[in-house]
């Protein structure tokens, strides 16, 4: 009958706008500041010494001096290494870009807003560093839906994973572990230890979505160690 | 060592031309039982060796040079500084002077002259508490014989008035500094600019040495890694698009993390689906009723 058209129409626009006031997109606090940033790359790295303090020739005596290292007081930070570009896990067809970031207004790690896109922790170990953990991490989804680090908690061990870095220089791992922590547990130190073996550790969210925190309830992190080691 | 033993030799030390720790930052987290302890030569032209507990520990150490560190065992350590060939400390050019270092302790000793130019030296402390992730941290020490001087960074004065031996400490966002010094209240370089690099997770100790009137004043700078923090978490999703569970709610939530569009559109068809069934239930019902018998 004609008087029912006006009432679905009314409870269609009221519905409507429920579901806009409930899902609406990034809010702020989930923004990612970005920050300034800084010239350098990587932590400073004290010169070795520059010889021993033994070099005296001209008065031997009898008690050699200890063999303390010895440098001109001009140190400076070690050049940093190349920067991972790009992640590639094949077992769960990922295949992402990588850009440096560091860290947001929030003390968090920056990560882009496009989950298309991962950030590497460019303050940690770099995938050349001698040691420490290289730490990759991406949004795991946008407005645009969920993103290629979605399929992280798919990822098993044994799966390789390929990071190609600024120079070109093809870097392999095979994945030791996928881990799920809420968000509070997220064992921060060991995610970023910057000693230890060199590794790679890949970051995104789990666990269920809190809409009233707009956020994530657990982290999924996926640890793997150089093939090659 | 004993702490008394280490009480006394600070007295000792403090009667004497070392000033300990006068500016010692908050101990470190470090538990670590020995004490590191390096050493800076800032006496201009003048190669010495340097003699801990009268055991000839650097020879023949230049101007401008840095040793160390050593890791020593937390103790009082009496230190001479003499000419280049000296056997023994009799004739000491500083010292003997008494160093108290503390277990888990980080210092440098630094070899200078004071502000009328008179060599003496003075024990610094150096911070190594953690810095927040991100940021590094830079240590700025006056020990040229010069009159108290400002430090700028970028052009402007960010430590104003520092006399020889003082020191100030700042953590900033990592990145490099223009830096330069000028006599206080003046902003005309005695030294500089020059690019400091400020890392992340470093404390970045810069000098100011050598002699003002003799045209000798340089830099020197000294880098202790490893006070990085972590971050403090990890941000990870932004809309729930890629919530695990498969609930209706999730599905939904999906579809409309899509787009605005998506979203207005998954409504409206909720909706009209809906309003439809609720329609046709009606309908039925009434034609059920209207049934003919």
């Amino acid at each position: 009958m004609n008087h029912r058209g006006p009432t679905a129409l009314v409870l269609l626009l009221v519905g409507a706008v429920l579901l806009v006031g409930g899902c609406s997109p990034a809010p702020a606090d989930e923004t990612v500041a970005g920050g300034p940033a800084p010239a350098t790359d990587a932590p400073a790295r004290t010169a070795p010494g520059g010889g021993s303090a033994g070099a005296d020739g001209v008065t031997p005596r009898a008690d050699a001096p200890p063999d303390v290292p010895v440098r001109p007081a001009r140190d400076r930070p070690a050049a940093s290494p190349p920067a991972p570009a790009r992640v590639v896990v094949d077992a769960v067809g990922l295949d992402v870009e990588v850009a440096p970031a560091g860290v947001d207004a929030e003390g968090r790690m920056a990560l882009p807003d496009d989950a298309q896109s991962a950030a590497w922790y460019r303050f940690g170990p770099a995938p050349a560093s001698p040691a420490g953990a290289t730490v990759v991490a991406a949004h795991v989804d946008d407005l645009a839906g969920a993103g290629p680090f979605a399929r992280l908690r798919d990822v098993a061990p044994g799966a390789t994973v390929e990071v190609v870095d600024a120079a070109g220089t093809t870097h392999t791992y095979t994945v030791t572990g996928t881990e799920s922590f809420a968000k509070a547990d997220l064992p921060l130190d060991r995610v970023f230890d910057r000693t230890g073996a060199p590794r790679l550790v890949l970051v995104t969210c789990g666990g269920t979505w809190d809409p009233e925190r707009r956020s994530y309830t657990e982290n999924v992190v996926v640890t793997a160690e150089r093939s090659d080691a | 060592m004993h702490r008394t033993a280490r009480r006394s030799a600070a007295l000792a030390g403090a009667a004497g031309l070392v000033a300990l720790g006068a500016f010692a930052a908050p101990a470190s987290a470090d538990t670590a039982e020995n004490a590191s302890l390096s050493v800076l030569h800032g006496v201009p032209d003048t190669p010495v060796d340097v003699w801990v507990n009268d055991e000839l520990t650097l020879d023949d150490f230049q101007p401008g040079d840095l040793a160390g560190p050593l890791d020593l065992p937390a103790g009082s350590y009496s230190v001479a500084i003499t000419a280049p060939d000296a056997t023994d400390t009799s004739d000491p050019v500083i010292g003997p002077v008494d160093l108290p270092l503390e277990a888990g302790g980080n210092y440098t000793a630094v070899a200078h002259l004071d502000a009328e130019g008179s060599p003496t030296a003075t024990l610094f402390t150096n911070d190594t508490s953690p810095t927040a992730a991100g940021e590094g941290r830079l240590t700025v020490r006056h020990v040229a014989a010069a009159p108290a001087v400002d430090v700028l960074a970028d052009g402007s004065a960010v430590v104003s008035g520092l006399e020889n031996p003082d020191e100030d400490v700042l953590d900033l966002p990592a990145g490099t500094v223009s830096a330069a010094v000028a006599a206080a209240g003046t902003t005309d370089p005695v030294l500089g600019p020059t690019d400091v690099t400020v890392a992340e997770g470093v404390n970045t100790i810069v000098y100011a040495w050598g002699s003002l009137d003799d045209d000798t004043l340089a830099l020197a700078t000294q880098t202790i890694d490893g006070l990085h923090s972590a971050p403090d978490g990890v941000p990870g999703g932004l809309t729930g698009a890629a919530a695990s569970t498969g609930s209706v709610t999730t599905v939904v939530a999906l579809t409309v993390g899509a787009s605005l569009v998506g979203l207005l559109l998954v409504a409206s068809a909720v909706m009209l689906t809906r309003a439809v069934r609720t329609q046709r239930v009606r309908e039925s019902g009434r034609s059920t009723e209207h049934h003919p018998a």
